[in-house]
């Protein structure tokens, strides 16, 4: 008798259980939502990051360099930079920040510190043709060239 | 220019916009999930006066992490182990900077949801505070499998998958839950004892 007595109880609990369950569920109600002061915070912390982040800067601040080099690269490095800033906006970094050239031996050396892993190089001989499909793909912030073979004079685009 | 969230884009599509820096596709996912976010911190017995800023805090978290989410993987799970692991945090936080934890007092007091919803009755209501309250006795792991699993009902793999366990773990913890919270359900409640 008592056995059947406490089962039943656990029994009665446990449909008590399920039923708290139901209601919790049948509550949820999808209207729930921040408010519009807590969506800002978060929405500000994003765009901070992406403007202080090198990963986010194609898309929020396409700048857009174009490095002359050549026979002569210190030469052409020094008087050469170029920069071409499509659509700039006020909190876009100055330009070429972040990227240094130097003539090493017989090789270009570009190392890129704008905090991006990864960078597109494309070479051109005219400043405003560069053929995307020879593009190559930077990943280690060092890009290597040599300073004596091809044409005399270079365009280094860098994305 | 920006444009406006799309509410027919998938999450894919706006994690991968947002990946790349598009701070309107990142407002679609938070427009998207902030309520599942908001339940899911009440029922992980958030304090409700800490429940917006570790709601914030979960979005920050999800926008700077946006490169670890795989895609392919449930955007949603994903969503839910950012705010498990921000409860934990804050809970942890809590007990380090001021002693013992404030208790969740709205649900302690039998207090109701300031907005039910249109079916749910007294009832009900009152099941649902017994049940927030009991939600205190369990571990924190076995809460979060609760709620994922009773409450935002998702599968049992989805549950292991969201908080980084097996299967066995959340079926394991799960009957671990149910029992100790049965046994809260087979005290009467207090208003009642009182009125005997």
């Amino acid at each position: 008798m008592f056995g059947l007595g406490n089962r039943s109880e656990k029994d009665r609990a446990g449909e008590d259980l399920d039923r708290a369950i139901a209601a919790c569920r049948a509550s949820n109600d999808p209207a729930m939502g921040l408010s519009a002061a807590a969506r800002g915070t978060i929405l500000r912390a994003a765009h901070d990051d992406s403007a202080r982040s090198g990963a986010f800067a194609p898309l929020f601040f396409p700048v857009r360099l174009v490095i002359a080099a050549g026979l002569v690269p210190a030469i052409l490095v020094t008087a050469g930079v170029l920069l071409s800033v499509p659509k700039m906006n006020d909190a876009a970094r100055p330009g070429g920040q972040g990227v240094q050239v130097a003539k090493l031996g017989d090789e270009v050396v570009f190392t890129f510190a704008n905090g991006k892993r990864s960078h597109v190089v494309t070479k051109s001989t005219a400043p405003d043709r560069f053929d995307r499909s020879k593009a190559i793909q930077v990943r280690d912030n060092r890009f290597v060239d040599s300073a004596t073979a091809g044409p005399n004079l270079v365009f280094y685009r860098i994305d | 220019m920006a444009r406006s969230p799309e509410p027919d884009a998938t999450d894919e599509s706006l994690v991968a916009a947002a990946r790349a820096g598009d701070v309107r596709a990142f407002e679609g996912l938070l427009l998207r999930h902030e309520a599942r976010v908001l339940r899911v911190l009440r029922y992980l017995r958030v304090a409700p006066s800490d429940v917006e800023d570790v709601a914030q805090e979960v979005f920050i978290r999800v926008f700077r992490h946006l490169k670890g989410y795989r895609p392919g993987g449930s955007f949603e799970g994903w969503i839910y182990r950012m705010t498990v692991n921000a409860a934990h945090d804050h809970r942890r936080r809590r007990a380090t900077d001021s002693g013992p934890e404030v208790p969740w007092t709205e649900a302690a007091s039998g207090a109701r949801d300031p907005h039910p919803g249109p079916a749910e009755n007294a009832d009900q209501a009152e099941l649902k505070g017994r049940l927030e309250a009991a939600l205190e006795t369990l571990t924190e792991r076995e809460r979060a499998i609760f709620v994922l699993r009773e409450i935002e009902g998702l599968e049992t793999g989805a549950v292991a998958r969201a908080l980084g366990i097996t299967s066995i773990t959340v079926r394991r913890h799960l009957g671990l839950a149910r029992g100790r919270l049965r046994r809260s359900f087979e005290a009467p409640p207090k208003e009642k004892e009182r009125n005997r």
